[in-house]
């Protein structure tokens, strides 16, 4: 088979793997008893319930977009492109909380304004209740997501054209040129960022159960989790489903193509920061100030709450065995995802793929977890796929499905860094594409790869939204464990247990700080 | 006067020395080409002049004002009075060309009457009216070169900086878009800094020719000489 059929192949059976299951959703909830009906929803969608429950929902998720773009969009030019002093820190501190299940900052929140927090005494009598509602949950929201405003308007930052900026600055002051020339050069990056963020907001279950809030994406589960209902399950994940369709239809008619979004710099030299002046300390204050707000001081919580070592000790007891499988599914999960990300961004890169395969790995990112895992249960729950259903196989398939764009557009961007010389010289001295690809592009893209591995890793590691579906029974994974142990256990022991979990994805993201910083070196 | 000037002037980017005791003078309305092969610092020099970065050792002066000396720029980019050309022509996708050329007269704070009838003027002259509302992305090569010309000369310079603009176009339109440039210049009267390694291009625009290596003046004469 030759190279081009190979690949596309290769797609196919992601695409058949990311898609039978919303097929089968579909299927599932229009034929709960092997006939056509539409009884399931209109059932579901009788209940006026319902109606309210879809739209808080999705106010909650435009409030949290809105919100995060607001803070998102002037933090980004901040971080990414002024002198701002610890930018890269800082930076860094406000991209940590997207590699943290949102339900760890819900607990921060609690531990840290509750009745027995740091800081509770300051509320007065009713402590921090306000926290368990729509107003906690969507400050948890906001800290948890910002940092995919910050990544992808940053990266589209950084990688704009330079000499755009300096033809402005001929003849336009910095704050004209900010204005007029740099912010709508990341318009398309921003809007996609936000759209992203709200599909990613509507599928979070553990927050807002822990919070209390009864969003959509809660009741898909709890009509699966609580009442083994399939039929109304799947009926109530579909309009989650249609939203993010409509979402994506929206960056369609905007013309906002991922590919357009993040491209590699069009220059070797970096865009020139602009400078703060003396204002830099101040809002370096103001910035960290808000982190703090936003993450650290709950986490500071979390930590102080969790302080004795015979809470860690307990913890590891309660989560040891999770935490290993953790480890390893998502070690198993990260490799498949680069595997089949790199062979569909050098499928892309030859022209084997087209260009809108990109827009269909990133549409499986923002499909809500659960809807997904209720989709992956509607196609393998059968007894001839026992194999699939009954082990970690059908969490692998969830993570290939969900996450395969970050090694898609990770190991896009380090293959587009290799000059195309370096295989055609390899293909002039008699190599096929397979050895040219293992053999010259990947040593050549090592770094690429290594960073994409480390975050599909961190992404599947905190993964909630499928796990919490999927996991096999007595198999349970970390973030499973911890949504258990919220529910009854012992608040130093969760507080231990969240900040086990901190130390595990922030040491594979320090170093992936490193690479990156070697890199720029 | 000299339009520009560069002062015994050093630059460098780490261990590497873009410029070393480099000196230029460019006097009003004369045309120079700076003419070196890649990595000689030619683009460092205009780079210097138009703003964008200061110099290590040395003066800038344009106009006879020091404009950087040392480390520091007394006079910022959009306050020189200097136009530049991009080798990539740097326009501004999501402008319009009318768009493109009215972002620096707004900026400027050119009445808006004025700005209408300094951009028609500016477009007709480079024949390119029909395509005010055209994005620039969807124009021929050689359409974004005067597109890219009319947004720096709007603005009426006292010198103009060309970063080897023409060097991505076929020879014919290379030939055409010169003589054009002579003719915007003699109109206009403006000052012109042309850095190339074109040999054949240098001696077509400039009248005089200054020779660059590793970073210092090795030669400087008039073409016809």
């Amino acid at each position: 088979m030759g190279r081009r059929s190979t690949l596309r192949l290769v797609f196919a059976v992601w695409a058949l793997i990311a898609l039978l299951p919303m097929l089968a959703m579909l299927q599932r909830s229009l034929m709960p008893d092997g006939r056509i009906t539409l009884s399931t929803y209109t059932q579901l969608f009788a209940s006026a319930r319902e109606w309210t429950l879809l739209g808080n929902t999705l106010l909650l998720a435009g409030a949290t977009a809105i919100l995060a773009g607001l803070l998102g969009l002037p933090l980004s030019v901040l971080l990414a492109r002024t002198n701002l002093p610890g930018r890269r820190a800082l930076f860094a501190l406000f991209v940590l909380p997207i590699l943290l299940p949102p339900s760890v900052l819900a607990y921060g929140w609690v531990a840290l304004l509750g009745r027995d927090g740091p800081l509770g005494g300051l509320l007065g009598s009713s402590g921090g209740t306000f926290l368990f509602g729509p107003a906690g949950c969507l400050i948890v929201f906001v800290a948890s997501f910002l940092p995919v405003v910050l990544l992808f308007t940053a990266a589209s930052l950084l990688a704009a054209n330079p000499r755009l900026e300096e033809a402005a600055r001929l003849c336009a002051t910095p704050s004209s040129v900010l204005l007029g020339i740099t912010i709508p050069q990341v318009l398309p990056a921003f809007v996609m960022a936000v759209l992203l963020l709200f599909c990613l907001v509507l599928g979070e279950t553990g927050a807002p159960t822990f919070l209390r809030v009864n969003v959509y994406a809660v009741e898909s589960l709890a009509q699966f989790a609580a009442f083994y209902d399939f039929s109304s399950a799947t009926a109530a994940a579909c309009p989650l489903l249609l939203v993010v369709l409509l979402a994506f239809w929206g960056l369609h008619l905007l013309g906002v193509r991922p590919s357009a979004v993040l491209q590699a710099p069009s220059t070797g030299r970096a865009p020139e920061p602009f400078q703060l002046g003396r204002s830099g300390s101040r809002l370096a204050v103001l910035a960290g100030a808000l982190w703090a707000g936003l993450a650290g001081l709950p986490l500071a919580a979390l930590f102080l709450r969790s302080a004795a070592p015979r809470a860690y000790v307990a913890a590891l007891a309660a989560a040891g065995a999770s935490f290993g499988r953790s480890f390893s599914f998502a070690a198993l999960g990260a490799s498949l995802i680069v595997l089949f990300g790199l062979l569909i961004a050098y499928g892309r890169m030859i022209g084997a793929l087209r260009q809108g395969t990109e827009m269909l790995t990133l549409f499986l990112f923002a499909v809500p977890g659960p809807v997904l895992g209720i989709g992956l249960i509607s196609l393998w729950n059968r007894p001839a796929t026992n194999g699939i259903y009954g082990t970690p196989v059908i969490l692998l398939l969830g993570y290939l499905a969900q996450y395969v764009v970050l090694g898609d557009w990770i190991t896009k961007a380090a293959l587009a860094s290799i000059p195309r010389s370096m295989e055609e010289a390899a293909a002039a001295a008699g190599a096929g594409w397979a050895r040219r690809l293992t053999t010259i592009a990947m040593p050549l893209a090592w770094k690429g790869l290594a960073g994409a591995w480390l975050l599909a890793f961190l992404f599947c590691f905190r993964d909630t939204g499928i796990a919490m579906v999927v996991y096999p029974p007595g198999r349970d994974t970390l973030t499973v464990r911890l949504f258990t142990m919220m529910a009854n256990g012992r608040p130093e022991v969760i507080a231990a247990l969240c900040m086990l979990i901190l130390a595990s994805v922030a040491a594979p993201f320090a170093v992936l700080g490193i690479l990156d910083a070697r890199s720029r070196q | 006067m000299s339009s520009l000037q560069l002062e015994g002037v050093a630059k460098g980017y780490g261990s590497r020395k873009a410029l070393d005791g480099f000196s230029l003078e460019v006097g009003e309305g004369e045309r120079v080409a700076l003419l070196g092969p890649s990595g000689c610092g030619k683009t460092t020099a205009l780079r210097l002049l138009a703003g964008f970065e200061a110099p290590d050792a040395g003066r800038v002066l344009v106009g006879g004002s020091v404009v950087a000396e040392r480390g520091r720029i007394v006079v910022p980019a959009e306050r020189r009075g200097i136009g530049m050309v991009f080798q990539d022509l740097a326009l501004w996708p999501h402008m319009t060309v009318r768009g493109n050329l009215e972002f620096g007269l707004r900026a400027q704070g050119v009445p808006s009457q004025e700005r209408e009838r300094r951009i028609h003027q500016m477009l007709a002259r480079v024949e390119l009216l029909e395509y005010a509302d055209t994005n620039p992305g969807s124009l021929s090569g050689g359409q974004q070169q005067r597109v890219a010309l009319a947004r720096a000369l709007v603005l009426r310079p006292r010198a103009l900086l060309m970063d080897e603009p023409l060097s991505n176009l076929d020879e014919e339109l290379n030939l055409k878009l010169r003589a054009e440039i002579l003719q915007l210049q003699a109109e206009f009267g403006f000052a012109l800094l042309y850095v190339t390694h074109d040999r054949e291009e240098a001696f077509a625009l400039a009248d005089r020719i200054v020779l660059v290596a590793r970073g210092r003046t090795i030669l400087e004469g008039d073409p016809a000489g």
